[in-house]
């Protein structure tokens, strides 16, 4: 029973490591030739190269234009814009600061001089920023796996006594289903602490 | 922000607080009284998340599904143990 949970609580810990490397690298847009894209018409020349899924401006100050992916390549996407081709970047130097779950995957190879529709930040070094975020989610987990190892402490020795004795419904589960139901729901619960407390540190208010 | 994660050390305690009561003191009345608040905070905590993540909120939707039926488990351990 004990050795149930305990793998459980391991495979969790894996798992939610593994989202959080995988939800870090967000200064990477995924394009499919054939896409609809916001980008910025600033022209060749132009070095913002502003990439969105939504409309708004770019870096550099223009509109964003609509364009369509002609092909993808490796780190680069031709994008038809104005009626003309255009190479894009698809892997941003900076990115929009509106946090892992924004669909907005806007990216620019240039920080926003004029007020931008975004916020931006300088796409961290991806390892180090998900390291951070992997050990933040952990830290969260393990503060509510805490709450229910403490509360735990009071319940183990009461299940063979006092609660085998008194009465229960017919629909009363079997006793070895709470704990992995428990530390499932910790688990949930950190990650969902973290995420709100992730939000607070982008918007401090 | 700061609130959100008030209401959620909140509803945390009062888990906790929970065992204590039910399976400690052997109080399954308290119990049920605790596990009502605390199905209530965990549902502010929902509704305060969903304004800040909408991932979050969800990630908590099990957890008041499974408490839910526990109070219904913890009420009907009363009714019977009178």
């Amino acid at each position: 029973m004990k050795k149930v949970a305990i793998v459980v609580f391991g495979v969790l810990f894996a798992v939610s490591a593994v989202a959080a490397l995988a939800a870090a690298d967000k200064s990477k847009l995924v394009l499919k030739a054939g896409d609809e894209i916001f980008a910025c018409n600033c022209g060749p020349e132009c070095q913002c190269q502003t990439l969105s899924r939504k409309e708004g401006s770019c870096a550099c100050g223009n509109p964003l234009a609509k364009a369509k992916a002609k092909s993808v390549g490796e780190g680069t996407a031709v994008l038809i814009i104005g009626g003309r081709e255009q190479t894009f970047k698809t892997v941003g130097k900076y990115m929009c600061a509106c946090g892992p779950e924004c669909k907005c995957d806007t990216i620019s190879q240039m920080p926003a001089s004029a007020p931008a529709a975004w916020t931006w930040s300088r796409s961290r070094s991806s390892s180090r920023a998900s390291m951070k975020r992997a050990a933040g989610i952990v830290v969260s987990i393990a503060v509510c796996e805490l709450a229910g190892i403490i509360g735990s402490i009071f319940t183990t020795p009461s299940i063979p006594g006092w609660y085998a004795d008194i009465a229960k419904p017919s629909f009363n589960p079997p006793n070895w289903i709470f704990g992995p139901v428990w530390t499932l729901l910790y688990a949930l619960m950190g990650l969902a602490a973290y995420l709100v407390y992730e939000k607070g540190l982008k918007r401090p208010k | 922000v700061k609130k959100a994660l008030a209401v959620f050390a909140a509803q945390l305690l009062l888990n906790t607080l929970w065992s204590i009561v039910f399976f400690r003191a052997h109080m399954i009345l308290g119990a049920a009284v605790v596990i009502v608040l605390l199905w209530a905070l965990i549902l502010a905590t929902i509704l305060l998340f969903s304004r800040i993540s909408r991932a979050a909120a969800y990630l908590l939707v099990p957890y008041i599904l499974w408490v839910t039926f526990a109070t219904v488990l913890n009420i009907s351990l009363y009714v019977l143990n009178r």
